[in-house]
């Protein structure tokens, strides 16, 4: 643990959960206690142990996203840029020609851009090789996320994907922060 | 990305398994040869594809690295990460006792991870229905498979996860390794890349992207980086992996050094999913430059992302000419990826360890398939056969999809 020691610190936030879209709408359900499981709609569970699930209602990319983005992207990233551009609000962070070069982005998931590679599987197992989105790759890769936000704000510092499963937002936190303390960067989202 | 600590890190293992061999003298064999693993694909049904050949692994044995019982907990691109880093930890004389086991930290890189099993899951699903799902389907499938099934495998209780950057994935497991020990975060690392990647849905997206060769009647000869006729990569798998130490601690045990790690550079293109970025290369590949603290002119020799792709290798040259300037013309650039294919996240790994190959050996290894001038590739590729010089400082590239640009530079280990 030698090297430099620089104070990391927190500026922003942004929220995408199954309790509220939005710092404001997430906090004032944790308050109150609310949960977000409820039974699964998004397919047939019918066969299934498990028919409940979290999942993020009433979200509309649409509201947040360009049309061309949302088609570009797996549901996931769409949760990310959201994420994203409530946090970079909320830091008061001005993104400029000087200081974009020393903003990284690490953004890790456990299961990547899992809607667009199922839905590219049933269609290629039930419809055959030439069904399916070309674009299936791009959206479904570990690293899309990262890659859109880069894009989107135009950071150009590194842009990685860490994945551990359930210790993932963890590990990309500890590590953005190590980055900056060690002096690599200046800022991470 | 020189701020931070100043523990030097060096190698003292390397493994791997490639469509060209899975023996460091193998593969090194295969390289100085010229030989192409590109063939006609015949684990997947590819009636209808543009592109049906690819360079696979033939003779990889779970059961010499793996408990039978446990290669079933495995997919392929885990149980290739585990042969790779068994052959590295052997290489580096390591003795993993209990002492040292906490202080090994593991990062693999993968582009795609388990998506054999992901597939199969998928097909059980959708064609047979729900009942037929694997259940170990989860711990098969997640990214960091590869990175806990190692640490599962050899004990190492130290920090571990994976990296996702596409086709730079293994370049930025082991600059991220390198990072932790250079600030003194830890002292040693197993780090490289792994990827199984020939799976019927994944072959298909990559067939769709249009990005592959579909030289299929000449399979070794489509592979031609930087060739004026280059129509697209060729999909390989594979795995490579090496054992980063603190020098202070590498030399306390008496171990023998590779070779120094000495710079590493990683930028983000901010500009387009697929298509390359010149401007934020030539940044990634000043910062290696500026960490590792040398000038362009003592580059020895580059390992090119080369993939065969026109856009990669157009950009990749320009990179090369704009931080290199007149010296461009004369430094030697090869893609073993001629000869390997793309094995997309393992690329970065496997070629690092060609570098260090190099300069162990004094030879650089070939751009094999290299036929026709591209007036915009017009640097020194090492054309179709190896050239016998010395190699002090190598340089290494990767490029991935959604624009994560990564540069390693080792030098030769000299006591």
């Amino acid at each position: 643990m030698e090297g430099l020691k620089r104070r990391v610190v927190v500026t922003g936030m942004g929220v995408v959960s199954p309790i509220g879209i939005g710092n404001p709408a997430f906090w004032e359900s944790v308050s109150k206690g609310v949960s977000g499981v409820s039974l699964i709609e998004g397919f047939d569970t019918t066969p299934y142990r498990t028919r409940i699930a979290a999942q993020i209602k009433g979200f509309d990319p649409l509201e947040y996203l360009s049309p061309q983005k949302v088609y570009a992207t797996d549901r996931h990233t769409q949760f990310a840029l959201v994420a994203t551009t409530s946090a970079v609000k909320d830091s008061g962070l001005m993104i400029t020609e000087e200081n974009k070069k020393n903003i990284g982005v690490i953004w890790g998931s456990s299961e990547g851009g899992i809607h667009t590679r199922e839905e590219g599987y049933e269609m290629f197992f039930l419809k055959g090789p030439r069904a399916g989105d070309p674009m299936i790759m791009m959206k479904a890769m570990g690293v899309a996320p990262a890659a859109n936000i880069s894009i989107e704000f135009g950071v150009r510092g590194f842009n990685y994907c860490f994945t551990n499963t359930c210790s993932t937002g963890a590990i990309t936190i500890g590590e953005g922060a190590r980055l900056i303390r060690h002096g690599y960067i200046d800022a991470v989202i | 990305m020189s701020k931070a600590g100043k523990t030097r890190v060096v190698v003292t293992g390397a493994g791997l398994i490639t469509p060209l061999g899975s023996t460091l003298a193998d593969f090194w064999d295969s390289v100085l040869k010229g030989r192409s693993a590109a063939k006609r694909l015949e684990r997947l049904n590819t009636a209808g594809f543009r592109t049906t050949i690819a360079a696979t692994i033939e003779d990889f044995v779970p059961e010499t690295f793996i408990k039978p019982k446990d290669i079933r907990r495995m997919d392929r691109f885990a149980q290739l990460a585990i042969g790779a880093t068994s052959m590295a930890l052997k290489q580096s004389g390591l003795k993993t006792d209990d002492e040292i086991k906490d202080k090994v930290g593991v990062i693999l890189g993968s582009a795609v991870a388990g998506i054999i099993s992901h597939e199969s899951a998928a097909e059980e699903l959708f064609v047979r229905g729900y009942r037929y799902v694997n259940p170990l389907t989860v711990p098969l499938v997640m990214f960091n498979a590869g990175a806990s099934n190692i640490c599962m495998q050899f004990g190492f209780t130290g920090v571990s996860f994976g990296i996702a950057t596409a086709c730079s994935s293994g370049t930025n497991a082991i600059g991220e390794a390198y990072l932790r020990i250079k600030s003194g975060f830890a002292d040693i690392m197993a780090a490289g890349g792994s990827d199984a990647p020939i799976s019927p849905v994944c072959f298909a997206a990559w067939d769709k992207l249009r990005a592959m060769s579909t030289c299929n009647d000449t399979p070794e000869r489509a592979c031609k980086p930087f060739s004026k006729n280059r129509d697209g990569l060729v999909m390989a798998e594979g795995a490579g992996m090496v054992i980063l130490e603190s020098m202070g601690h590498a030399e306390a045990r008496g171990a023998d050094i590779m070779a120094e790690v000495i710079g590493y550079g990683a930028t983000s293109d901010a500009h387009h999913i697929t298509y390359p970025n010149h401007a934020q290369e030539v940044r990634a590949m000043r910062m290696a430059l500026e960490d590792a603290c040398i000038e362009p002119s003592e580059i020895d020799y580059i390992n090119a992302h080369g993939t065969g792709t026109f856009a990669n290798d157009k950009v990749e040259t320009e990179t090369i000419k704009e931080v290199f300037g007149k010296r461009a013309y004369r430094v030697p650039i090869s893609s073993t990826k001629s000869m390997t294919g793309h094995p997309l996240g393992a690329s970065g790994a496997i070629e690092l360890i060609a570098c260090m190959l190099a300069m162990e050996n004094s030879a650089i290894p070939p751009t094999i398939n290299y036929e026709i001038l591209d007036p915009e590739c017009d640097l020194d590729y090492v054309p179709n056969e190896a050239r016998n010089i010395p190699v002090d400082v190598a340089m290494s590239n990767s490029f991935g999809f959604g624009g994560a640009n990564a540069i390693l530079i080792a030098r030769k280990w000299k006591d």
